[in-house]
């Protein structure tokens, strides 16, 4: 009898793992597919709920309370989990994630909210620059700044790429109002050398300015507790301030909203 | 609930889950004939750690003093579960109750020690359990569990292996197999002691050329 379940529980594992392995992964499809004018869809195994949720308590308090209180009511499990409440006109993801609109009887356009999780720690005791004529994220100011916390060798962070290439073009390249810093945190010894780094930027197309945080200060910094993830993805105001927190791949239309918002409306 | 399972699957042949998968596995070989016991174990105890770490409910670094100590339970975890299987392999009067008990305690060891070292690469699945988990820890929970049995599949074949076929059971029970098994506990506990998690997994991605 214990064989006979043991050879069923057999089955369905290689079942399972052939089909994890065979079936079309739609993350991967979507990240290149999409490309950053592509916001007026939402595909929910991608986005998913968890958006600007970082992992200070302290600094989601804050938030809460520097925030203008939002124009509509929010669902109570979704206020507290997602405090990036973007333009339902702009995103599908509105009409799922958002209560009814009550505020209908009166004629004020809907307004944008996005949550303000605070100043950033900033970028200490880096190990250099690649690619980058600053040398600090206070340079920045006055730009809409995209910080990612990555490594050449993860994959994860491969896959959020495509997006970021798109939005960097979209966004005039550095040129303009907006930036990417990725803040290249390396797990495994051989993703420390500079050169490694600068071979996979390339092979990439990443060509924004890199950070080196080789000894991962600052990548504990931007993530309290034990725990850091790789990829992890921030988008700085104008005034530094941390407007979009997301963990891993995903939450691209998010992200690609949040940036917009804030390049069009200076004083969100 | 099936994307994180799947999502789970995929991420155990990443780089960044060697240092959990492995030990996992290594742990399983070792639980010969209680090798079903020790993949659950290994799995409840590494997931619900990983959780309480995602909700910030528990911060522990796998280092200094603290990755002393886990190295120590994972030795420890190690010693446990092969006492348990020879125990039961010499047949001098077992007594299944305790055999049990060894094999439950060495793999909560070990599966505690990977847990609380284990670096997730994280994809969309994941993100968003992790994005979410400091605000909704207890609704995370289960989806996370999910994930990790996905990832942790490959211990729970091996475990069904040992049940399913007595050749494969021989084969995973010979000394060759269960020495080889130490190995990645053993390299567990180096990697914990001595904090070089960069160079010794980073080592073993390059030569398996798994990135």
């Amino acid at each position: 009898m214990a064989r006979l379940v043991a050879a069923a529980v057999l089955i369905i594992v290689v079942v399972l793992a052939a089909v994890a392995f065979t079936r079309d992964d739609g993350a991967a499809s979507l990240v290149s597919q999409r490309t950053a004018t592509e916001v007026t869809t939402v595909d929910r195994a991608t986005a998913g709920p968890g958006r600007v949720d970082p992992a200070d308590g302290e600094r989601q308090a804050e938030a809460t309370t520097t925030e203008p209180p939002p124009t509509k009511p929010t669902s109570a499990d979704t206020s507290t989990t997602e405090p990036t409440v973007l333009d339902p006109a702009a995103s599908g993801l509105a009409t799922v994630t958002e209560p009814p609109q009550t505020q209908t009887a009166t004629d004020e356009p809907m307004r944008q909210v996005i949550a303000n999780n605070g100043p950033n720690p900033g970028l200490a005791d880096l190990d250099g620059w690649l690619q980058s004529d600053v040398n600090s994220l206070a340079e920045l100011g006055g730009k809409v700044v995209v910080v990612q916390l990555w490594t050449f060798g993860c994959s994860n962070c491969q896959a959020t790429l495509p997006n970021l290439k798109a939005l960097y073009a979209q966004h005039g390249s550095g040129e303009g109002d907006f930036e990417i810093v990725g803040v290249h945190a390396p797990e495994f010894a051989y993703e420390e050398d500079p050169a490694n780094i600068s071979a996979a930027a390339a092979a990439e197309g990443v060509t924004w300015p890199i950070a080196l945080d080789t000894r991962r200060r600052n990548f504990h910094d931007w993530q309290p507790g034990r725990s850091g993830y790789w990829p992890r993805t921030y988008v700085l105001d104008r005034q530094g301030n941390i407007r979009f927190d997301h963990i891993g791949e995903g939450a691209y239309d998010e992200l690609n909203q949040t940036v917009a918002a804030l390049l069009a409306d200076p004083a969100l | 609930m099936t994307e994180i399972l799947f999502e789970g699957i995929r991420a155990s042949i990443e780089p960044c889950s060697l240092a959990l998968l492995l030990p996992a596995l290594g742990a399983t070989v070792l639980g010969r004939r209680r090798a079903g016991v020790v993949a659950v174990v290994v799995w409840l105890i590494a997931g619900c750690l990983a959780w309480a770490q995602a909700a910030v409910l528990l911060s522990i670094p796998a280092r200094g003093p603290i990755g002393a100590f886990l190295a120590t339970a994972a030795v420890t975890g190690a010693v446990l579960l092969w006492r348990q299987g020879h125990r039961s392999r010499a047949g001098h009067g077992p007594d299944i109750l305790s055999s049990v008990w060894l094999a439950i305690a060495g793999a909560a060891l070990i599966g505690g020690a990977a847990g609380l070292l284990w670096r997730p690469c994280v994809g969309p699945e994941l993100g968003t359990i992790l994005s979410a988990a400091p605000g909704q820890p207890f609704a995370q929970l289960i989806p996370l569990m999910i994930y990790l049995a996905g990832l942790l599949l490959a211990a729970i074949a091996v475990a069904a292996l040992t049940y399913s076929s007595r050749i494969a059971a021989r084969a995973i029970m010979s000394m060759p197999v269960q020495i080889g098994a130490l190995i990645p506990i053993v390299g567990l506990a180096v990697i914990l002691l001595t904090g070089r998690y960069g160079q010794i997994i980073g080592a073993l991605v390059k030569a398996s050329s798994v990135s």
